[in-house]
C-alpha cells in the first residue's frame, strides 16, 4: 500500500526480524490450518464407514455430493439465506457506521461498548429473544393487537425467511459494521475537504472519495457476514420453520449422525468453493465498477 | 486526534505486563501439540478404589446433579459433564475414543448394537457389582438391548418415556387418530420435531407396518415419506429438539404435536398451559435410555457404583421427577410425587410398552431394508420441501 | 445518549435523517437484548407476554448451579487464552507484515486471511479430523487452539489496518535517535497502537466467549457456556438462560468499567 514512501527506513532494517516475528504464528497456521485443511480435503476422496475412514481412493463422496437433488436444495437455499442476509446487513451497516465516524465523536465509543456487551450475551439466547419477539403471542403480534391495526396474529412474522434474515442480520450487524467503521476511520478528512474544495457535491464527494476508500470495509463485512450465516445452521433451525434445509446441517448430519466422513468432507469443500467463488466475484466485479479504490 | 496522544496510564501498566505475557505466549506456542495436554486429565483412580472424577457425556440432566448428590459427595466422587444437543454426538465424540476420556455415557436402545458390535466403544459392565440390577422390572432386564447373548450386561437402563402426541388440553380434544391430526382444524397448528427417528416410526405405525419396524423397504420408505409430506404441509414448524416443541406449546403456536412426549407436558405445565399427552389408536413408541462406560473409560470401578446407585428406589424417584420420566425399578414407585406418578400407569406397566413398543434403529447397511442413511436423507428431504 | 455532544466533524452538512435511522438501528440492535433483560425477572417460566411479576428466581437458579458456575469458568479460561496468544501472535505477525518487505510477503499475508473465508463449521470439523488423527486428547486447550485460528485473522486485519496507518516519521525519528528496532516498538508503536489492540482483544474475547460450531466439535469432557446454553435450550426451554445472558452481558459491563479505571476509554478503537 504505502511501500514506497520511506525507503530510508527500510533500509535500516535488517530483514531478519520478519521471518522471527512470523515464525510463532505461521507455525501455529501450519500446524493447526493448513495441515487440518489438507488432511480434511484428503479425506473427501477417501471411503469411510461408521466414522472411520479407510484409505481407500474413491470419487464416490463427490459423486453423491453433486447428484443428490436434497444437497442442492440446501445448498442454493443457503447461498440464498446467506446472500440476502449479508446484502441486507452491509446496507444496514454502512449508514450507521457512517454516523457513528462522522456525526458523533464521544457517543461513538459508548454505542460500541454496548454493542460489545451485547455480543457477550450469548448469541444463541439472542436468537431465542427472536423467536419471543416474532412469535404468535410475541411482542409485536400483541402490540399490533392491542392497538387494533390487526385482528389475526401475524403468522409470516415467525417461522420463515423473514424470521431468518431478521435474525441474522441482528446476529451479524456488529460484525460487519466494524470493518466498515474502521475503513471510514481510516480515510483522511483533508481528502474529503479537498474533493469539496475541488466543486464536489456531498453526494459526489461521497460517490467518488468516500465510498471508493471504505470499500475494503465494506468488501470484508460481506464476506464475513455472507460465508458464516450461509453454513449457518442454528438459527435456520430455531426460527426458520419449515422453510428449508440448510446444507450446514447436512454436513453436519454426515459426521455425527451417519458418520460418512469422506461424504461429509465432500459437500465441505463444495460449499467452500461456492463460497469463495461468490465472494470472488462479487470483489471482481466491485474492482471493474471502480467502487473498489486501489489507493 | 485522539491516537496521538496516547495515556500515560496505559503506558504504564500494560507494556511491562504486554512483553512479559507474549514471552510465556512464544514459549508455550513453541511447544504447540502439548498444548492439548494442558487441561486437566481425569485423575489416575486405582482400578478398585470408588472416587475421584466422572467424565460424564449425554443429555444435560442425566448425570442426575441433584439426585446423585449426596452418595457423591460421600464417596469423594465429583462429575464432569458435557452435554448433547443430538444422540448421535455420543458416537461421533467416543469414536474419537483414544482421545476422549470419557467414564460414563447414556444410550437410546436402538443403538446397542452398533455401539458394541460395529463401534466397539462401550465395554461390559461386571454385573455382580450392579447389585440393584435384579430389583428391576422384569421388562428392562430381560430386554436384548443391554444384555448379549453370552449374558453379559453392557447397559443398564435408567430412565423411559412413550412418546405419543401432546395436545393443548384446553383448544382441543385428545385426538383418536393419528389421522386426525391432518384435519383442517390442525392447519398451522401442528408442531413437528426433528426427530427423524420418531417420526418414521410413528409413521410406519400409522401405516401398518408396526411389526416389521425398524426394517422398511425402500417403497415403504417412500410411503412413509409421503405420509410425513402431508403432515409437514399441515405443520407450523419442525422444532429442533423437545424443548422447543413444548416452546411452541406454550407460546400458542401449536396445539398438537406429531410426535410429542409425555414429558413435555410437565415442561410445558409448569409453565401454566395444560398439555396433554396421549397415544392415538395406531399406538406410539417408547424409548429407554441406560447408562453405559465407554471403552477408553479410566475411572471403571466408580462408575459401576455410581450406576448402581442410580438405579437405587431413591434416586430413581428423584430422577423420574427431575426428567420428567418413567422408573425402572418398581422400589421407587411409591416414593414418586403425585404429577410424575401419574405420567404413566405403572400397575400396568407392560400394558403401556404394548401400546409404545421399544424399536431398534434401522440398519446401517443392507440390501434388503432401507438403511439409516436412506432414512436420514429421506428425513432431510421432507424438512427441505 | 447518542444525540448529546454530537459534534460536527468533518463534514457541516446535517441529514437529519441519519440520526433517526441511527436510532432506529439502535433500537433494532438492542430490543431484543431489553426482551431478555425483561424476561430474566419474570417471575413465570413462560416466556410469552404477558409479564407476570417480577421475580429473582431465574438469578438465584443459575447462580447456585454449580455446572453453569463450571461452564462459566471454562469459558473464561477460554477465551482468556485464546485473547492472549490472538494478541501475542497476531501483533508480531502485523509488524511483520507491515514494516519489513520479503519475498511471499502477499502470499503469507492472504495466508493470514484465509481463515475467515472458512465457515466455523469447516475449521471445527477439519481440526477434530486432525487431531484425531494425530491422537490427540480433546480438551480445552484444543478448543483455544480453534478459537486462535478462528480470531487470528480478524486481529492481523486489524493490527495491520492500524500499522500501516500509522505515521512512520515518528519510527524514524527514534531510530535516528539511536533506538533498536525493538526499543522503538515499544516506545514508539506500541503507545499508539495499543487502543486499537484492546479493542480488537475486546473483540477477540468475545468471539471465543460466544463461540458454539467449532467448540462444538473440538471440544474434550468440559462443557463451555454456549455449549451448556445450547443443550438447556435441547431439553426444556429453561428461562434461566435469559438471566444466565443478563449475567454475562452485567460481567462484561463490569470489566469494561473496570477497563476505564485503568486507561482512557474513549481512546480505544474497534
Amino acid at each position: 500500500m504505502s511501500d514506497a514512501s520511506i525507503p530510508t527506513l527500510r533500509t535500516r532494517l535488517t530483514r531478519r526480524p520478519a521471518g522471527w516475528l512470523l515464525f510463532p504464528s505461521l507455525t501455529v497456521l501450519i500446524l493447526f490450518f493448513i495441515l487440518p485443511t489438507a488432511i480434511f480435503f484428503i479425506y473427501s476422496f477417501l471411503t469411510s464407514r461408521y466414522y472411520r475412514v479407510a484409505w481407500v481412493f474413491t470419487l464416490e463422496n463427490y459423486y453423491r455430493a453433486f447428484t443428490t437433488p436434497v444437497y442442492w436444495d440446501a445448498i442454493f437455499n443457503s447461498l440464498l439465506i446467506g446472500l440476502l442476509a449479508a446484502v441486507i446487513t452491509t446496507l444496514v451497516s454502512y449508514p450507521f457506521a457512517y454516523f457513528l465516524t462522522f456525526r458523533i465523536t464521544r457517543g461513538r465509543n459508548i454505542v460500541l461498548f454496548l454493542v460489545v456487551i451485547s455480543l457477550l450475551g450469548s448469541y444463541l439466547v439472542r436468537v431465542y429473544a427472536w423467536k419471543t419477539i416474532l412469535g404468535r403471542e410475541g411482542v409485536i403480534n400483541s402490540f399490533l393487537l392491542m392497538l387494533g391495526i390487526i385482528k389475526e396474529p401475524l403468522l409470516f412474522l415467525l417461522f420463515s425467511r423473514l424470521a431468518v434474515i431478521l435474525t441474522l442480520v441482528h446476529v451479524f450487524l456488529p460484525f460487519t459494521m466494524l470493518p466498515i467503521l474502521s475503513s471510514l476511520q481510516n480515510i483522511p478528512s483533508e481528502l474529503i475537504e479537498a474533493a469539496r474544495d475541488l466543486g464536489c457535491n456531498p453526494l459526489q464527494g461521497f460517490l467518488r472519495v468516500t465510498l471508493p476508500l471504505s470499500a475494503t470495509g465494506v468488501l470484508a463485512g460481506f464476506a464475513y457476514t455472507f460465508i458464516l450465516s450461509a453454513a449457518d445452521y442454528i438459527t435456520p433451525q430455531l426460527v426458520g420453520g419449515t422453510s428449508g434445509g440448510m446444507i450446514g446441517l447436512s454436513i453436519t448430519n454426515q459426521f455425527v449422525k451417519v458418520g460418512n466422513l469422506g461424504l461429509g468432507s465432500a459437500l465441505s469443500f463444495f460449499l467452500l468453493f461456492l463460497l469463495v467463488f461468490i465472494v470472488y466475484s462479487v470483489r471482481w466485479s466491485a474492482r471493474r465498477a471502480h467502487l473498489v479504490s486501489n489507493a | 486526534m485522539p491516537i496521538y496522544s496516547p495515556s500515560k496510564n496505559l503506558n504504564k501498566l500494560t507494556r511491562r505486563d504486554f512483553l512479559k505475557l507474549s514471552g510465556v505466549g512464544l514459549v508455550t506456542i513453541g511447544l504447540g501439540p502439548t498444548l492439548a495436554s494442558c487441561a486437566p486429565r481425569a485423575t489416575a483412580v486405582p482400578t478398585q478404589a470408588v472416587g475421584g472424577k466422572l467424565d460424564f457425556l449425554s443429555w444435560e440432566g442425566y448425570d442426575l446433579p441433584t439426585c446423585m448428590d449426596t452418595w457423591q459427595k460421600a464417596k469423594g466422587v465429583t462429575m464432569s459433564s458435557s452435554y448433547i444437543g443430538d444422540h448421535s454426538e455420543i458416537q461421533a465424540k467416543l469414536t474419537s475414543a483414544q482421545t476422549v476420556g470419557y467414564d460414563l455415557i447414556t444410550y437410546y436402545q436402538g443403538y446397542f448394537d452398533l455401539y458394541r458390535d460395529e463401534l466397539k466403544i462401550i465395554q461390559p459392565i461386571d454385573r455382580k457389582k450392579v447389585t440393584n440390577f435384579d430389583k428391576l422390572y422384569e421388562l428392562f432386564r430381560t430386554e436384548e438391548f443391554w444384555v448379549d447373548k453370552q449374558g453379559a450386561l453392557w447397559g443398564v437402563p435408567f430412565t423411559w418415556g412413550a412418546e405419543g402426541c401432546n395436545y393443548n388440553a384446553d383448544k382441543t380434544d385428545p385426538p383418536q387418530s393419528w389421522r386426525d391430526l391432518l384435519k383442517p382444524e390442525f392447519k398451522g397448528l401442528l408442531g413437528m420435531v426433528d426427530d427423524m427417528n420418531g417420526a418414521v416410526v410413528v409413521a410406519g405405525r400409522i401405516l401398518g407396518y408396526g411389526d416389521q419396524l425398524p426394517n422398511l423397504t425402500p417403497d415403504q420408505l417412500a410411503e412413509v415419506k409421503a405420509l410425513l409430506l402431508e403432515y409437514k404441509t399441515q405443520a407450523r414448524g419442525i422444532a429442533p429438539s423437545f424443548g422447543d416443541l413444548s416452546d411452541l406449546l406454550v407460546s400458542g403456536e401449536v396445539i398438537v404435536t406429531y410426535p410429542g412426549w409425555a414429558a413435555v407436558n410437565i415442561w410445558a405445565q409448569e409453565r401454566g398451559v395444560n398439555v396433554q399427552h396421549t397415544i392415538p389408536a395406531e399406538g406410539g413408541f417408547a424409548f429407554i435410555d441406560a447408562f453405559a462406560i465407554p471403552a477408553s473409560a479410566d475411572n471403571v470401578e466408580t462408575s459401576v457404583q455410581w450406576i448402581n446407585e442410580a438405579i437405587g428406589p431413591q434416586v430413581q424417584a428423584c430422577q423420574a421427577a427431575a426428567l420428567a420420566a418413567g422408573v425402572v425399578n418398581p422400589e421407587a414407585v411409591p416414593l414418586l410425587d403425585e404429577k410424575t406418578a401419574a405420567l404413566y400407569d405403572y400397575n400396568k406397566i407392560e400394558e403401556v410398552f404394548k401400546n409404545a413398543p421399544v424399536y431398534s434403529l434401522p440398519p446401517r447397511e443392507s440390501d434388503q431394508f432401507a438403511t439409516y442413511d436412506d432414512w436420514l436423507s429421506m428425513w432431510e428431504e421432507v424438512k427441505a420441501a | 445518549m447518542v444525540n448529546t455532544n454530537t459534534v460536527q466533524l468533518r463534514r457541516p452538512i446535517r441529514i437529519p435523517w441519519l440520526y433517526i435511522y441511527s436510532v432506529l438501528v439502535i433500537i433494532y440492535l438492542f430490543f431484543p437484548i431489553g426482551i431478555i433483560v425483561l424476561f430474566s425477572f419474570n417471575s413465570s417460566p413462560a416466556v410469552s407476554f404477558p409479564i407476570r411479576g417480577f421475580s429473582l428466581r431465574w438469578y438465584m437458579e443459575v447462580l447456585e448451579s454449580p455446572v453453569f458456575l463450571a461452564a462459566l469458568k471454562n469459558s473464561l479460561v477460554v477465551a482468556v487464552f485464546t485473547t492472549f496468544f490472538c494478541l501475542s501472535l497476531g501483533t508480531l505477525a502485523a509488524l511483520a507484515l507491515t514494516r519489513y518487505r520479503f519475498r511471499f510477503r502477499p502470499f503469507v499475508q492472504s495466508l493470514f486471511l484465509m481463515p475467515l473465508s472458512l465457515p466455523g463449521l469447516f475449521l471445527g470439523i477439519s481440526l477434530l479430523t486432525y487431531f484425531i488423527s494425530l491422537n490427540l486428547r480433546l480438551s480445552l486447550g484444543t478448543v483455544v487452539v480453534g478459537h486462535v485460528i478462528y480470531t487470528l485473522p480478524y486481529f492481523v486485519l486489524v493490527a495491520t489496518a492500524r500499522l500501516e496507518r500509522f505515521d512512520r516519521v515518528l519510527e524514524e525519528a527514534a531510530q535516528d535517535l539511536g533506538c533498536t528496532p525493538w526499543q522503538t516498538f515499544w516506545k514508539v508503536n506500541f503507545p499508539i497502537i495499543a487502543p486499537s489492540m484492546i479493542g480488537a482483544a475486546l473483540i477477540v474475547f468475545a468471539l471465543s466467549f460466544d463461540e458454539f460450531l467449532i467448540t462444538f466439535f473440538v471440544i474434550g469432557p468440559e462443557s463451555t457456556l454456549p455449549m451448556l446454553v445450547w443443550s438447556m435450550m435441547r431439553k426444556s426451554i429453561d428461562p434461566s438462560v435469559n438471566a444466565i445472558s443478563v449475567v454475562l452481558m452485567l460481567a462484561s459491563l463490569l470489566l469494561i468499567l473496570f477497563l476505564s479505571k485503568v486507561v482512557d476509554i474513549s481512546e480505544i478503537e474497534f
